[in-house]
């Protein structure tokens, strides 16, 4: 009784973990946390003090992009002003607000296809399940990482979108066309339930669309990298979707705290 | 002592394989399972044991899945079915014993990583066949060099286990 207790009791709770859970994350995870920190550490070594090759070349690379970058920038500037006159005009409010809470990641799974991390945040940050998680991606801003699915007080567990118990509702950017996107364990997420004769290229970004209730609208989850041609599944035509987050490298995450809307 | 080393050994093991999973991505295979067999060598009382195959797999589950109880119970029937093997198929000696590990680690395995899961209706990953193929490879292999250094009379001698067992 006490087992079953420790395995499957308090699953309903707000926490969403068993009371075995608990305990092993307030035992475990300032343990896991300080072995996380030496792994990366150890790379952050190998990369920015050994592993020098190209940096010259590199810099130069980087000096020419941030000019150009800068000059995007003054662009983009222009047009979110305007974005903000026309969402004034048409009353366009976001459902959440943009509080965040930045956390580290500080447990991977333990031989399991599940795609799962544990963060250094909780419940008394803040985090509760639900929540999205966030990340910079490369060049693009902050992209989707997944969702927050169990939380004790300083710890909670984050699915990622690679997991294939993930679906994300989203937007083909350009064309505004509709779909589901699931994880498949892989490092490429399928982008489900859009029609074959729907209008997606390769290289379209994908954001969330909003409409399932867990991430606000507008985040940037990847881009679309294969097109199979035909209807493969029935009506729809399966498309493969590259996350703008490098999940191999992924380190800190950024909580995004969801407010009801006032 | 016996049962604090066995405690300690586990606890390094989950160290150094949350150390390398942050710097190389995580290792392919189960660092607990084959460890808690090796405690049937070490001659602790069968219930305590099964408390340590408990407390492991539900930090398994803890740190690597959605729904709580697919470890426990695939580590504790994994152990069961060695001690089986083991006693009442008198698989001893150094081939006989490691047949029954692979047999043991392969079914504990298959019922954490595919059984349970598709019982709970979980999402299996695709190919499933791939990456739960790949796991259970890794962690025969990580089984058999388990079972390699618990062979090394060095090891044997320090914690006084028979050379009958």
């Amino acid at each position: 009784m006490v087992a079953m207790t420790l395995v499957f009791g308090g699953l309903g709770g707000e926490k969403k973990l068993s009371y075995g859970e608990r305990l092993n994350l307030k035992l475990l995870g300032p343990w896991s946390e300080k072995a996380s920190e030496g792994g990366f550490g150890l790379r952050s070594l190998w990369r920015k003090y050994l592993w020098l090759v190209g940096v010259a070349e590199e810099n130069e690379r980087l000096r020419r992009e941030i000019l150009q970058l800068q000059a995007e920038l003054a662009r983009l500037k222009e047009k979110e002003k305007a974005y903000e006159r026309l969402a004034r005009l048409l009353k366009v409010s976001s459902f959440v607000e943009g509080e965040v809470v930045e956390a580290q990641i500080i447990g991977k799974p333990l031989g399991s296809w599940q795609a799962m991390v544990v963060i250094n945040k909780g419940i008394k940050d803040g985090v509760l399940p639900e929540m999205p998680v966030l990340s910079a991606a490369p060049r693009k801003g902050a992209a989707l990482v997944g969702q927050v699915v169990a939380a004790e007080d300083h710890y909670a567990k984050v699915l990622l979108l690679l997991d294939p118990s993930s679906a994300v509702d989203v937007l083909v950017q350009r064309s505004r066309q509709r779909g589901i996107l699931r994880g498949q364990g892989k490092d490429v997420c399928l982008l489900d339930y859009v029609p074959a004769e729907a209008d997606v290229r390769e290289n379209d970004l994908v954001i969330t669309s909003g409409f399932d209730g867990v991430y606000p609208k507008g985040i940037l989850v990847g881009t679309v990298k294969r097109i199979y041609p035909g209807r493969l599944k029935g009506l729809f035509r399966p498309i493969e979707v590259e996350p703008a987050v490098d999940f191999e490298s992924l380190e800190e995450v950024v909580v995004l705290q969801k407010k009801p809307k006032k | 002592m016996r049962v604090l080393i066995y405690h300690l050994l586990l606890l390094l093991v989950f160290l150094f394989y949350q150390f390398l999973a942050a710097v190389f991505g995580p290792p392919l295979f189960d660092p607990f399972f084959p460890l808690l067999l090796g405690g049937l060598f070490w001659r602790f009382p069968s219930w305590h044991l099964f408390l340590a195959v408990f407390f492991w797999g539900l930090v398994n589950d803890t740190f690597s899945f959605l729904v709580p109880g697919s470890s426990v119970i695939a580590y504790a029937f994994g152990l069961f079915l060695f001690w089986q093997l083991k006693r009442k198929l008198a698989l001893r000696g150094f081939f006989p014993a490691l047949v029954s590990l692979l047999i043991s680690i392969s079914v504990c395995e298959l019922l954490r990583l595919w059984i349970i899961p598709v019982l709970l209706e979980l999402p299996l990953p695709v190919p499933g066949f791939y990456f739960i193929g790949r796991l259970l490879l890794g962690t025969l292999t990580w089984g058999f060099l388990c079972w390699v250094f618990c062979q090394f009379s060095l090891v044997r001698n320090f914690l006084e286990i028979s050379s009958t067992v």
